[in-house]
């Protein structure tokens, strides 16, 4: 049923974008857009996308978003009557928003849903979150916020790519590490990411209680350093 | 200047020729035996202080900001300043512990740590001893100190001096700061050893002559904006960030008469203050004074023809470096340092054209690996974040918002030239305080400039502990002097340097338009 309602939706899409095409209407603007991860140990990572269109170019609006695996996609604020839905076209996965009549720019929406594969399997060295988003739209993404919470007991070990690279005139790492909501994260922020480009955050997370292990070796390497060097501090025989 | 008979003559003129025979002077790897009660306990506490250090630092909570790796890099760098400080054991070894403990906490991962030892900075290390090593063995080393000695170090004063002008003529010339102390280093130590001071029996003149010749080295690198790589990505942050295109003459006016004040003030206060020359001391410790050294001098004749060639040798080097900017033009490709010293040394070490075989090459392994481990460690601080984790909490910590120009100056300028302690490199400090100096005093309604561009005077003022820059472990490998000691003149020189650049800020860098009024308000 839901691959059904999925191909009703992407041919209303191809056909409102030819159909845009041919009145010369242009596609959707997006001037905010914030993506929330909220991971889990255990199981899919919950996804909160804010978004602001600036210009709305026909019925439908097609959104990038990092995740091809969503499930449990609803419409948490915006204008009643708004259908969302997930597609994968060329290996790139976007969110579909079938607008209502009368829908007027600026629109603020929110979504929320269900997505898999933020986290790596735990390996010895840690976890990975990944996150990453490539811009397919004709036009920019403005103001885009990137931010993943991690889940308990975990803490941002290093954070192993960030990207665009920060421009000359940008001051500061393009990603940081940061408290969100009470718990450990890291947040990325991009004033235009134009078409083609692709937001990437990578961070490696580790135990937040590191291990006593160092603890242990520093105290036994003192105390032995202590003892067979006490003939440092004797005087030197006259 | 005075030709006064030493009072007190240590060395035999064949003790005398045995030291200024420079082909038998390496530069020890042994440790530096401690000096005192107070050096020894130094030493025998330091381990377990630098363990406690490192624990401490590794098991604090610093907030959810400061990345696992961050912290733990940290703690490793820390753990090793200690070691380095207080030298429980030379300070190579605590480089390879650091590169260690550096993979085993994950604070950087071993292709980083081992990729060092390619840096840059390290290849001109090892090529510019190749063409010290020349100097030495063809006697034109011994031959330009004992010019030097006769024609300016009759006394110590002037042979400090002679030293000082001699930094100042190099330092516009070679912008590489370890190529101007590689080459400088032989006349340093024999003009030491004449003068008493060596690596067994350091004086109050060697500790004078090294440190004074780092801060010459490093210090009058500020003059100019062509002084250091470092300079330049300073001007180009200004332009970029701040909006605010420099030009040469901006930055000498402001950075020469500072960095030559604050040279001449050490050169004055070292032997007077910090580490007082004795009377004694501040002649020729040889029997015969000055007179033997005059005739040794006489006694080497004209110049003999491997001379000539290191001579010929030094001036194609030395030619490269000080033409760099034209190098794109001529060749279509840009010679850096460390190549312009390995074509010299390549001329070097050629079959009989040459004047050095590669075992004559005193190359000391125990520097670079220092080097290595200061350099990986303080990467670490700046890739993990760390560095930049730091400044930003010490910036946050401050309310500058309220506080008058003058104060906020004051604050601002203190943590860009002691901020050097907890680096190894230049280009990484300027990198991550120049951006955060333009955009916090944005923020706070000033014109950046105003305290970017003197903040960009303080990036070569590297000076205070062994491993802040590479003349550091260079002179520092000389034993003359202990980490203790580079301490206190290191951070005397920068404490004048402040104080300089303060006082200067109220009084004609204002008048210049480059700063506010002193005590006026953030519009």
């Amino acid at each position: 049923m839901r691959t059904h309602w999925r191909l009703i939706v992407l041919l209303g899409w191809i056909l409102s974008v030819i159909g845009a095409s041919a009145a010369g209407a242009d596609p959707a603007a997006i001037s905010r857009y914030e993506l929330r991860l909220d991971t889990r140990a255990q199981g899919p990572a919950r996804a909160s996308l804010s978004l602001v269109l600036d210009r709305i170019g026909g019925e439908i609006a097609v959104i990038p978003f990092p995740f091809a695996d969503v499930s449990d996609l609803r419409l948490a604020e915006g204008p009643a009557g708004t259908l969302v839905a997930s597609t994968v076209v060329n290996g790139q996965a976007s969110l579909l928003l079938t607008l209502p009549g009368g829908a007027a720019s600026p629109l603020a929406l929110r979504l929320e849903c269900d997505v898999q594969k933020v986290l790596s399997e735990a390996t010895p060295a840690g976890r990975t979150a990944r996150l990453t988003l490539l811009n397919t739209q004709p036009e920019p993404i403005r103001d885009l916020r990137l931010s993943i919470t991690f889940p308990e007991g975990l803490r941002g070990h290093a954070i192993r790519e960030a990207r665009p690279a920060p421009g000359k005139a940008e001051a500061g790492p393009r990603a940081v590490l940061d408290a969100i909501d009470g718990r450990s994260g890291a947040r990325l922020q991009v004033d235009s990411l134009p078409q083609g480009e692709t937001a990437a955050l990578r961070v490696e997370l580790a135990r937040a209680e590191p291990s006593m292990a160092w603890l242990l070796a520093g105290l036994v390497l003192g105390a032995l350093y202590l003892v067979s060097f006490r003939d440092l501090v004797r005087p030197p025989a006259k | 200047m005075s030709t006064g008979a030493p009072v007190e003559a240590p060395f035999s003129e064949e003790r005398l020729l045995a030291l200024l025979d420079m082909e038998k002077m390496t530069l020890s790897s042994a440790a530096r035996p401690a000096q005192g009660a107070s050096e020894r306990w130094m030493r025998y506490l330091g381990f377990p202080g630098g363990i406690v250090a490192f624990l401490l630092l590794y098991y604090l909570p610093f907030g959810p900001s400061l990345s696992g790796a961050a912290q733990a890099g940290i703690a490793c760098f820390v753990l090793a300043l200690v070691w380095w400080v207080t030298e429980p054991f030379p300070t190579y070894v605590t480089s390879l512990a650091l590169m260690f403990l550096l993979l085993t906490t994950r604070a950087a991962g071993a292709k980083a740590i081992m990729d060092v030892l390619g840096l840059e900075v390290i290849w001109l290390n090892l090529l510019a001893f190749i063409l010290s090593a020349m100097l030495v063995k063809t006697r034109l080393a011994r031959r330009m100190a004992l010019w030097l000695v006769v024609k300016f170090g009759s006394t110590a004063p002037w042979a400090l001096f002679a030293f000082l002008l001699l930094q100042l003529i190099l330092a516009p010339l070679i912008p590489a700061t370890a190529a101007r102390c590689v080459m400088t280093l032989p006349l340093m130590l024999v003009v030491a050893a004449i003068y008493g001071s060596t690596e067994e029996t350091p004086n109050a003149f060697g500790k004078n002559l090294m440190l004074l010749n780092l801060v010459g080295i490093s210090v009058l690198s500020s003059m100019s904006m062509t002084g250091s790589s470092a300079n330049l990505i300073a001007v180009g942050l200004i332009q970029t960030m701040g909006g605010h295109k420099l030009y040469y003459m901006d930055w000498m006016r402001l950075g020469a008469p500072i960095a030559i004040l604050t040279t001449l003030a050490m050169w004055f206060l070292g032997p007077k203050l910090l580490f007082r020359i004795q009377p004694s001391e501040s002649t020729p410790r040889i029997p015969g004074g000055i007179e033997v050294v005059r005739q040794k001098h006489a006694e080497m004749g004209p110049l003999a023809l491997g001379e000539k060639k290191a001579l010929a040798i030094f001036g194609l080097v030395l030619f490269l470096w000080m033409t760099d900017v034209f190098h794109l033009r001529w060749f279509g490709v840009e010679i850096s340092a460390p190549f312009a010293a390995l074509l010299g040394a390549v001329i070097v070490l050629f079959p009989r054209w040459g004047v050095l075989q590669w075992s004559e090459a005193d190359i000391p392994w125990h520097l670079l690996i220092f080097s290595a481990g200061a350099y990986a460690g303080g990467l670490a601080l700046d890739d993990t974040g760390a560095a930049e984790w730091a400044v930003r909490m010490l910036f946050g910590g401050f309310d500058l918002k309220a506080l008058p120009f003058g104060v906020a100056y004051t604050l601002i300028i203190s943590v860009m030239m002691y901020s050097h302690l907890l680096t190894t490199s230049k280009t990484v400090r300027t990198m991550i305080m120049i951006p955060i100096i333009i955009t916090l005093t944005r923020s706070l309604g000033w014109d950046p400039v105003s305290f970017a561009l003197p903040a960009a005077l303080c990036i070569d003022w590297v000076v205070g502990l062994p491993i802040s820059g590479k003349p550091n472990v260079i002179l520092f490998s000389t034993n003359q002097y202990s980490v203790m000691e580079n301490f206190k003149y290191g951070m005397t020189t920068c404490t004048i340097g402040v104080a300089l650049l303060v006082v200067s800020a109220a009084t004609w860098f204002h008048w210049l338009g480059v700063t506010p009024a002193f005590w006026s308000l953030p519009q």
